[in-house]
């Protein structure tokens, strides 16, 4: 299984999708950074400067600094992310690979799980150069502690690996990455839907349809909701165990119907 | 089953149903045994089922009916392909490595340990003629392509090879190379089960053949058993006149001539063979060759699919 999965990462290397996003998750800080400036009052305070604008309250600042990067992370970096995990899903399934591949002496499984591991250690990595390169820069530089804000992004990591999960099902029946990719958004279009499920109540007023809409929430990722929480989490440490443990049953459940598939699959 | 097969098949069946509903059979109850440290060729029309044997045999596919054996085990137990090389038909390269990368990759896949792969993939590059190539895959040509496909069916060292059209888009040189190479291999002991459409290459380096045809096995046996006397004999002169001709059907009656070479049906035995050859002597010409008509494997193989052939040998 080690060896699909570097192999994934390498592969991700050579897509550009994957390169987009790790030459990204240098770049973006690095420009954020290079318009922050700051200083050591004689009082022994630190004050930030962007641009024009001065900061005293280096608290608040860095408090900002890591909002605005939670909300980077779970908004834009998770869509670029579906956008470099898709055609690492399906390459390995593409007709003249699995002949390849599946003839050899390691088991379907640990391709899936390979391919998986891979694409979510990429995704990873780049969260990681982005975001906790930015907290140790801003911890090193105003001495404000990262801890919160790097448990914080366990939620983004959690809501990747749901999509994760989704579009590896998906690969099985149409290994085609753009499929995959419309999958993704589609679930993330939807659990936004479902996580307000209480304003579409007010248009949908059969009692079945309003039993099947919370079924549907119930069975998948609570994306939007994960997404939410690593804000509230951030900032309040409040934080609610049912979106966590139910999305998290919902990827095993998911991996468990992919590789039983895989398993079962003629190519 | 015995220790010297290497693969044993029996009954073997696929059905595959379309998007409405149809059924269609691949393979239709196909038995076969190849045994160890032979060359065994599957010959077939397009469709006929030969690559769905192959597949099942590497656990791609799975069967609907029989069973499939290789070295005694289910190929779907993945140690058991841990022994075996695999050349598909068509085969997806990854286009961004080098094919000294490939081959690590792949060797790792069959569980070959790194030192052995560092030593043993420089010689199988130069075995199949890439030694040196600095390319990336995505610049190889077909031929490049199937020479690295054999390098990476040979990397774990198996002791079964599958070849799926192992000569497609090779040249001849190439082609001569892959035959050379599986009868080396076949002195060294290992299996081989090849699917050609190339009967010329088949006929030269396999021990055992069969013919299968829209998922039956038709015929099963030696290609020198298939290449048999047609009961016919070619007669080839230096010259043919009229006297030769006239004293030519006083012995035999339906001499089909072409230039100064006539062949026939020998229906009076060797008498009669020799009353023609005693009558040609008696005229003044000479007699170049007398050679009784084999049929080619390409002929044995048309009859056979085109039903001529009766049912299972």
């Amino acid at each position: 299984m080690l060896t699909v999965f570097w192999h994934t990462l390498r592969e991700s290397i050579h897509r550009r999708m994957g390169l987009v996003l790790l030459v990204c998750s240098v770049f973006l800080p690095s420009v954020l950074f290079a318009v922050s400036r700051f200083e050591r009052q004689a009082n022994g305070s630190i004050v930030a400067y962007t641009g024009p604008f001065r900061h005293t309250d280096i608290q608040v600042f860095v408090n900002d600094a890591f909002g605005s990067l939670l909300q980077f992370t779970a908004g834009i970096w998770l869509f670029l992310g579906m956008f470099a995990a898709g055609p690492l899903l399906v390459s390995y399934l593409e007709k003249g690979a699995p002949d390849l591949l599946f003839s050899k002496g390691v088991p379907r499984w640990q391709f899936f799980l390979g391919r998986f591991l891979g694409v979510l250690a990429l995704f990873v990595i780049a969260v990681g150069v982005m975001d906790g390169g930015s907290a140790l820069y801003l911890w090193a530089r105003t001495g404000v502690g990262p801890g919160r804000f790097l448990v914080a992004l366990l939620f983004p990591l959690l809501s990747f690996a749901a999509y994760l999960a989704l579009m590896g099902l998906v690969s099985l029946a149409q290994a085609n990455a753009g499929v995959l990719i419309m999958v993704a958004f589609l679930q993330a279009a939807f659990s936004a839907v479902l996580a307000n499920r209480s304003q579409l109540f007010t248009v949908i007023q059969w009692a079945w349809a309003r039993t099947a809409i919370d079924w549907l929430y119930r069975i998948l990722p609570k994306n939007s909701e994960l997404d939410r929480m690593a804000n509230m989490y951030f900032r309040s440490v409040t934080y609610d165990w049912w979106p966590i443990w139910s999305t998290g049953v919902f990827i095993g459940v998911v991996l468990g119907v992919s590789l039983w598939f895989l398993h079962r699959k003629s190519f | 089953m015995n220790t010297d097969t290497a693969i044993a098949v029996a009954d073997l069946a696929k059905n595959y149903r379309t998007r409405w509903g149809k059924s269609t059979h691949a393979l239709a109850g196909v038995s076969l045994e190849v045994q160890r440290g032979s060359i065994f060729g599957l010959l077939g029309r397009n469709g006929a089922g030969k690559t769905t044997l192959l597949k099942i045999l590497l656990s791609l596919v799975r069967p609907t009916g029989g069973a499939a054996r290789v070295f005694g085990h289910d190929p779907f137990d993945a140690r058991t392909r841990r022994r075996v090389g695999f050349l598909p038909e068509q085969i997806r390269l990854p286009e961004y490595l080098k094919a000294e990368s490939f081959l690590r990759y792949m060797g790792r896949l069959g569980y070959v340990d790194r030192a052995v792969l560092a030593r043993r993939i420089p010689e199988l590059l130069e075995l199949v003629g890439l030694r040196g190539e600095r390319k990336l895959l995505r610049a190889y040509s077909r031929g490049m392509q199937q020479r690295l496909g054999l390098a990476q069916a040979l990397v774990n060292d198996p002791d079964l090879l599958l070849l799926d059209e192992p000569t497609e888009g090779l040249d001849p040189i190439g082609r001569k190379q892959v035959r050379d190479l599986l009868v080396e291999l076949r002195g060294r002991g290992k299996t081989i089960f090849l699917n050609s459409h190339l009967l010329s290459e088949v006929e030269l380096v396999c021990d055992q053949v069969m013919i299968l045809d829209r998922g039956l096995a038709k015929k099963s046996g030696s290609p020198g058993e298939f290449m048999r006397h047609t009961g016919e004999y070619r007669v080839k002169l230096a010259e043919v006149t009229e006297a030769i001709v006239a004293a030519v059907a006083a012995v035999v009656a339906d001499a089909k001539w072409s230039g100064a070479e006539f062949r026939f049906a020998l229906s009076g035995g060797r008498a009669q063979l020799n009353a023609l050859i005693d009558s040609l002597r008696a005229l003044p010409v000479e007699i170049e060759a007398v050679e009784p008509v084999r049929s080619t494997l390409e002929e044995f193989f048309i009859e056979v699919v085109a039903g001529n052939a009766g049912g299972m040998a």
